[in-house]
C-alpha cells in the first residue's frame, strides 16, 4: 500500500523514467533529475498521498526509498 | 489572443514543479525565482504573460526599527507601482498580480495598532487598483480574501519556508495556482450569458401543479427563505446583463400564475425573457431557447434541482453547462454567487441594457416570421444604421464584439481593448462601428469592420462582425456598401472567410456580395472584390 504510493508519486515526478520493480534501492540521485528539488518535491508528493507531514529534520535527513519507508512506517 | 505562456516571478520562493501547479497544467510555466521581482519582470519577454506573486512579509525588512519602516512604506508601494506600470506600458499582454501577506499579530496588538504588514498591503492593492482604470491587462487579486477561507495556518507553512524559502505550504501552492487557473480560463474564455431555470423544486419549494400557489414554499420560515435567497442572487445576475429563461415541465398557467401572483417572488414575470413551459423534453426546449435567442448552446447555463433531468441534459446536449446544485437548497444563494461563469473582469455599459433588446429581438422575430412580404415589412419598421467611428467610449464594446461575436464573423480574430488601440493607432488601418434603431427600440452598436490597407491598390478586411441580435435586418448588406462606397474602384478589396464550428451563416456572405473566391484551403478561403455594384432593392429599406 504505501510502497504503491510511492512508485505512483516517483512516477509522477520522473515521469521519463523507468521505475524498476524494486524501488528499494532507489536514492536521491539515482535518476539524472533527482536532484534538490525533484527531492524535495518528492517528498511533498509522497506527503500528500500519504496525509502525513514530515518534520524539517525528517525532510533533510531523508535521502533514500529506505529510509523514507522507515520514517513512514513509524507515521 | 490565447495565453499559454506563463512567466512567474515572485519576491519569495514558490517551488516549481510542485504537485500544486498541476491544475496549470495546460500552460506553459517558466519561473524566475531569484526573489528579485524587479529583475523578474523587467526581463520577461513583452509578448508573454507575467504572474507576479507578491508576499508583502519579504518586502520589508523587519530588524530595523518599526518607525522606520513605516516610513518605507510609501516608497516601497511607489516603487512596485512603477515597475508594473512600466512593463503595462510596453505589452498588450496579461499581468497579473496577487498580493498576500501574513499577518501574525497577537490578540493584543490586534487590539492596540495596526500592523505595518496590514498598512503595506493595504496600500499596495489600493494602489495597484488604480491602475485597472488606466490599463485592460492588469488583474490583481488581493490573495488573502482566498486565504482566509482556508485558514492562514494552513496556508503559510514554517517548515517549508526554512527549508526551501518557500512561505506557502503545499496546500497554499494549490489555492494559489487554482485562482491564477480561474483568472487565466476568464481571460481566455467569454463569459455565460443565459441562466435558465427549472421551476418546481427550483425557483419555490413544491410542485405548484399538485400543491397549488398557497402551499408552495416561497418566503417561509426554514426552506422557504433559501429558495427566498436564491431568488434574490438570480435577480442580481440581471445587472449584469444575464438573460433569464425558464424550461419547466408544467402548465404554463400554473406557472405564469406563480409569477403573477405570489407575494414572495423576487423574479417578475418581465425578468424572464422566454418561458419554455411545456411537457416536451427540456433539452428540446433549450435548443429552443437558443435558436430563439440566437446564442450558442455553450453559452448557457441550466439549474434544475433534478438528476434525471441534468443527467438527460448531460448526455443530449453536453455542450451546455449544467450545474450540479448542492443537495441542501440552503446551500444555493451562495453557491450560485460563488458561480464564476457570469463573471466579468470589467463591466460594460452595453450589458446593462442587453436584457431589453433580446426582448425587442424576440418581438421582432415573431413579427417579421409572420410578415409576407418581408422587405415591405422591413422597409415598415423605419430602420436607420449609422457608421461611427472608434473612441475612447465605445472602445471596450469593439473588443467585447470581436471577443463574444461567433455566428456572423467572417475570421473569428479576438482582439483585446490595447489590441484594437494599437490596430486603430495606424492610419493604414480603419476601425468603424456601426449602431441601428427601428420601431423596436434602440439597438445600440452591434456591427464592427476593420479594414487594413495593404498597398496603394488593395485593402484587406480584417474583421467583419454582426451581432446576432440584429440579425435580419440586412445591416451586413448596409455596412458593406458603407465600404464599397468609400474607395475607388480600382482598388482591390480583400476578404477571408475562416471557417469555425460557428460561424457557418456567414459561409456564403462574400460569394453573395458580388465577392469572388480566389484561393481556398482547409483553414480558410480568400476572395476578391468582384464588382462594386450595392444592393439597391435592399438599401431601400433603410431610411
Amino acid at each position: 500500500m504505501i510502497e504503491n504510493k510511492i512508485r505512483e508519486a516517483l512516477t509522477e515526478i520522473f515521469k521519463k523514467q523507468k521505475i524498476p520493480k524494486n524501488i528499494n534501492n532507489l536514492k536521491f540521485g539515482s535518476f539524472k533529475n533527482w536532484d534538490s528539488l525533484n527531492h524535495l518535491n518528492l517528498l511533498l508528493l509522497i506527503e500528500s498521498k500519504l496525509k502525513i507531514k514530515f518534520t524539517m529534520t525528517e525532510i533533510t535527513e531523508i535521502k533514500t526509498i529506505k529510509g523514507l519507508l522507515k520514517i513512514v512506517k513509524k507515521k | 489572443m490565447m495565453i499559454k505562456d506563463i512567466f512567474i516571478t515572485s519576491n519569495a520562493y514558490l517551488i516549481p514543479n510542485h504537485y500544486g501547479w498541476k491544475k496549470l497544467k495546460d500552460y506553459r510555466l517558466n519561473f524566475d525565482l531569484l526573489g528579485n521581482l524587479s529583475s523578474g519582470i523587467y526581463k520577461t519577454d513583452k509578448n508573454k504573460s507575467l504572474f507576479c506573486k507578491i508576499f508583502v512579509n519579504d518586502l520589508i525588512n523587519f530588524s530595523e526599527k518599526e518607525a522606520s519602516v513605516r516610513k518605507k512604506i510609501k516608497t516601497i508601494t511607489k516603487n512596485l507601482v512603477e515597475l508594473i506600470t512600466q512593463r503595462l506600458k510596453n505589452t498588450n499582454y496579461p499581468v497579473i498580480v496577487f498580493v498576500s501577506s501574513f499577518i501574525n499579530q497577537n490578540i493584543f496588538e490586534s487590539m492596540s495598532k495596526s500592523s505595518i504588514l496590514e498598512e503595506l498591503h493595504q496600500k499596495l492593492i489600493n494602489d495597484l487598483n488604480k491602475l485597472n482604470s488606466k490599463y485592460n491587462n492588469i488583474y490583481i487579486l488581493d490573495l488573502n480574501k482566498v486565504f482566509q477561507n482556508e485558514g492562514f495556518d494552513k496556508i503559510y507553512d514554517a517548515r517549508n519556508y526554512y527549508l526551501a524559502n518557500c512561505r506557502l505550504s503545499s496546500r497554499g501552492i494549490e489555492i494559489l495556482s487554482e485562482c491564477l487557473y480561474k483568472v487565466l480560463k476568464k481571460i481566455n474564455s467569454p463569459s455565460k450569458k443565459v441562466l435558465v431555470l427549472d421551476c418546481d423544486n427550483t425557483l419555490w419549494g413544491g410542485v405548484i401543479g399538485e400543491d397549488g400557489i398557497k402551499s408552495i414554499l416561497l418566503g417561509q420560515d426554514g426552506i422557504g427563505r433559501a429558495f427566498l435567497d436564491f431568488q434574490k442572487n438570480i435577480k442580481k445576475l440581471l445587472d449584469k446583463g444575464v438573460i433569464l429563461c425558464i424550461a419547466s415541465k408544467n402548465n404554463y398557467a400554473d406557472v405564469l400564475e406563480v409569477f403573477q401572483k405570489h407575494q414572495e417572488m423576487q423574479i417578475k414575470e418581465k425578468d424572464i425573457i422566454l418561458f419554455k413551459v411545456n411537457w416536451k423534453e427540456k433539452y428540446l426546449n433549450l435548443v429552443e431557447i437558443s435558436n430563439d435567442l440566437n446564442v450558442g448552446l455553450d453559452s448557457i447555463v441550466f439549474w434544475d434541482d433534478n438528476p434525471f433531468e441534468r443527467q438527460k441534459m448531460r448526455t443530449e446536449l453536453p455542450d451546455i453547462c449544467t450545474i450540479e446544485p448542492s443537495k441542501e437548497v440552503i446551500y444555493w444563494p451562495e453557491q450560485l454567487n460563488k458561480l464564476e461563469l457570469f463573471s466579468n473582469f470589467t463591466e460594460i455599459t452595453e450589458d446593462k441594457n442587453k436584457l431589453y433588446q433580446y426582448k425587442i429581438r424576440t418581438k421582432f422575430v415573431v413579427e417579421r416570421n409572420n410578415a409576407q412580404n418581408e422587405l415591405a415589412y422591413l422597409k415598415k419598421i423605419k430602420l436607420k444604421a449609422k457608421k461611427i467611428n472608434i473612441l475612447k467610449g465605445n472602445i471596450s464594446r469593439a473588443s467585447q464584439m470581436t471577443q463574444k461575436t461567433n455566428q456572423f464573423n467572417l475570421s473569428t480574430k479576438r482582439y483585446s481593448i490595447s489590441d484594437i488601440q494599437t490596430i486603430n493607432k495606424d492610419k493604414k488601418n480603419k476601425v468603424s462601428l456601426f449602431k441601428i434603431s427601428d420601431i423596436y427600440g434602440d439597438h445600440g452598436i452591434v456591427g464592427m469592420y476593420i479594414l487594413k490597407e495593404k498597398n496603394k491598390n488593395s485593402i484587406y478586411l480584417d474583421t467583419f462582425l454582426l451581432s446576432c441580435r440584429v440579425f435580419g435586418r440586412y445591416l451586413e448588406t448596409w455596412m458593406l456598401n458603407s465600404i464599397k462606397s468609400k474607395y475607388h474602384r480600382n482598388i482591390n478589396i480583400y476578404a477571408e472567410y475562416v471557417p469555425t464550428k460557428k460561424n457557418i451563416l456567414v459561409k456564403d456572405f462574400l460569394e453573395n456580395h458580388n465577392f469572388e473566391l480566389i484561393k481556398k484551403n482547409k483553414k480558410t478561403s480568400l476572395y476578391k472584390i468582384k464588382s462594386y455594384n450595392i444592393k439597391n432593392k435592399i438599401m431601400k429599406i433603410y431610411d
